[in-house]
């Protein structure tokens, strides 16, 4: 991707959500020095000041959901900007967590947090970035791994596709020979529609997978709550527990996937 | 072959004495119930009864996950030393499990060698453990219920002593370093082993009805039961992780820093959709329905007509690992229409 001297230029953008993704960045502290010389980054808003909002962009990386016009704008933007883009978390990959209660009416979701009609917000259904403009990469955690963001980065600078493993948490979770949560807790774990890459982290702690990372590419929802309701589960508690992330954006993505699929065959 | 006999007290003091011989790995008990095959130093850990660890013993010979070439700051490494696992005793193999060290040895030894796997399996020394089955074992539908080779050493547990066979040079070599473990076996320990072989025997309870399964198999392509597995099915993987024979891995170039790239080789199923994918976006096992279709075709059907042999072992380990319960057994219940 450089060509001559020039050191590629990056910009790190964060719509609508918790900015930890753009956290775990500046937790790449040592490794961040050494990116730092690699290449030039030019815009990002969390970490410098002086920022060139206007230039063109040989990798932008963006964080959180669209949640407002305003997002939607930059968002935009950036797409206009960007040579290669990336998307950085599973909100901007799959809606995450803001997404969780699309279903309700923002009127509803005001009255029940604020109790009175409030005047700053202006928010429209939480969407994934990836739903609006397209994008070359994309990065799901919530938040991501710092070793995934680093191999991503790598990749990109050297001129190659990363190539992640696209394999469930019950990959690493055997692999780990962990005590499985669904077999022997009897809970809702959601391992096997998630998307490795965490080393399986919580089941490594005895806590069952959350689907923080977003969904394999062919999660089969149906057969998940057949078998948690089979196991005694109320549906009450699949409900909730799927729903953190793995439904409904998820849901209806995975769905919308699955019915592409169907068609094609 | 040799057959001794061995006092029950004296386990521990022959897991010492293999320690000379290698890594000591033994099955542990991880949470009630549930175990793993790990390196011990503490011979009491070793629990060799158990009949199922949750990894097989397959770990031992390829990592699950394994650097197989890199290149750093221009500088190359050592070629598989990732891998290299040096040389390791592998205590409590049960009969089942060396069938499927057979297997595996077919697979990466016979016409192209695995370098990875031939490292680690000739430094591999086996001792193997008389078991009893539980209501998941089937080893007896699919004939690997005994074992007459493949091993350095066996031990039958019978009343307050061990029936000892060794079976190779290694197993040899440890015998004689240890002369003052073991005694010749007397005709009242054969006497026994023989009626803890008709009791075993006996003791099964779950069997799988092989009779002409790959040519049922080959009828039964287009049934709609794989559909319907296929909508059970999480693909999660599991089955063919904890799989003894299941030896399909993945290999990927990756750049975890700058000036550095690693080529890494990880096990592989062939349950996950990107399995079958190919340049161009084609996946020539697309649907859910074909892969677990294949698993089954490919352990009892392809295999067999290759190597004459299924590629199960019957340990069981998929039907206890499967979260969403699908059994082996029941499947070709189904597929031949008696369940």
């Amino acid at each position: 991707m450089p060509n001559g001297n020039d050191k590629p230029k990056v910009g790190i953008f964060g719509l609508t959500g918790c900015a930890g993704d753009q956290l775990q960045i500046l937790n790449c502290e040592d490794e961040l020095v050494r990116l730092a010389g690699r290449m030039d980054i030019v815009d990002w808003v969390m970490a410098r000041s002086g920022n060139d909002h206007t230039c063109r962009l040989d990798v932008a990386f963006v964080e959180g959901v669209v949640a407002t016009e305003r997002d939607l704008e930059t968002l935009k933007e950036i797409r206009a900007r960007a040579k290669t883009l990336v998307a950085l978390g599973t909100c901007a990959v799959w809606g995450g967590l803001p997404a969780m209660h699309n279903e309700m009416s923002r009127e509803v979701l005001q009255r029940e947090v604020y109790n009175t009609h409030v005047q700053f917000l202006d928010t429209v259904e939480a969407l994934p970035p990836t739903h609006f403009v397209p994008f070359e990469l994309s990065l799901p955690g919530c938040p991501i791994e710092r070793h995934e963001f680093l191999r991503v980065v790598n990749s990109v600078l050297s001129g190659t596709e990363p190539d992640l493993p696209r394999v469930p948490v019950c990959w690493e979770c055997k692999v780990k020979e962990n005590t499985c949560r669904v077999i022997h807790a009897q809970e809702v774990c959601c391992g096997a529609m998630t998307r490795g890459g965490c080393g399986a982290r919580c089941p490594s702690h005895g806590v069952a997978c959350s689907g923080c990372r977003g969904p394999v590419e062919e999660p089969n929802y149906d057969a998940n709550i057949t078998m948690f309701a089979g196991r005694g589960i109320s549906w009450l508690e699949i409900a909730r527990r799927m729903s953190n992330f793995s439904a409904p954006v998820w849901m209806t993505q995975g769905l919308e996937q699955e019915v592409r699929r169907e068609s094609k065959r | 072959m040799q057959t001794l006999r061995m006092n029950a007290g004296l386990l521990s003091s022959f897991l010492e004495a293999l320690k000379a011989f290698g890594t000591l790995v033994a099955p542990v008990e991880r949470s009630p119930g549930v175990f793993a095959l790990e390196a011990i130093d503490d011979v009491s850990q070793a629990r060799p009864e158990a009949l199922r660890t949750i990894l097989p013993f397959k770990k031992l010979l390829l990592k699950p996950r394994f650097v197989m070439l890199e290149r750093r700051q221009g500088q190359y490494g050592a070629d598989g030393a990732d891998n290299d696992l040096g040389p390791v005793v592998y205590f409590g193999a049960h009969s089942c499990d060396i069938h499927a060290l057979r297997i595996l040895d077919l697979l990466y030894l016979s016409d192209y060698v695995d370098p990875y796997y031939k490292r680690n399996r000739d430094r591999l020394t086996v001792v193997g453990y008389g078991c009893m089955p539980d209501g998941k074992c089937f080893c007896q539908s699919m004939d690997t219920s005994t074992i007459d080779k493949d091993f350095d050493m066996f031990l039958t547990p019978l009343d307050g002593r061990y029936l000892v066979t060794v079976n190779s040079a290694r197993g040899d070599d440890i015998v004689r370093a240890n002369q003052h473990l073991f005694q010749p076996a007397t005709r009242r320990d054969v006497q026994e082993y023989l009626e803890r072989l008709k009791e075993r025997e006996k003791a099964f309870t779950l069997s799988l009805d092989v009779t002409d399964l790959p040519y049922v198999l080959e009828l039964k392509k287009d049934d709609p039961v794989w559909e319907e597995l296929g909508k059970k099915c999480l693909c999660c993987g599991s089955c063919s992780m904890v799989c003894p024979t299941c030896a399909c891995f993945n290999v990927r170039d990756e750049c975890p820093e700058e000036d550095s790239a690693q080529r890494v080789r990880t096990w592989d199923a062939c349950l996950y959709r990107e399995y079958a994918l190919v340049a161009g976006g084609h996946n020539f096992r697309a649907s859910r329905a074909d892969r677990v279709k294949n698993r089954y075709y490919h352990k009892q059907e392809a295999f067999v007509r290759e190597f004459g042999m299924p590629s199960c072992v019957g340990c069981g380990r998929c039907i206890e690992n499967c979260p969403t319960g699908i059994n082996v057994v029941e499947v070709f219940q189904y597929v031949r229409g008696e369940a």
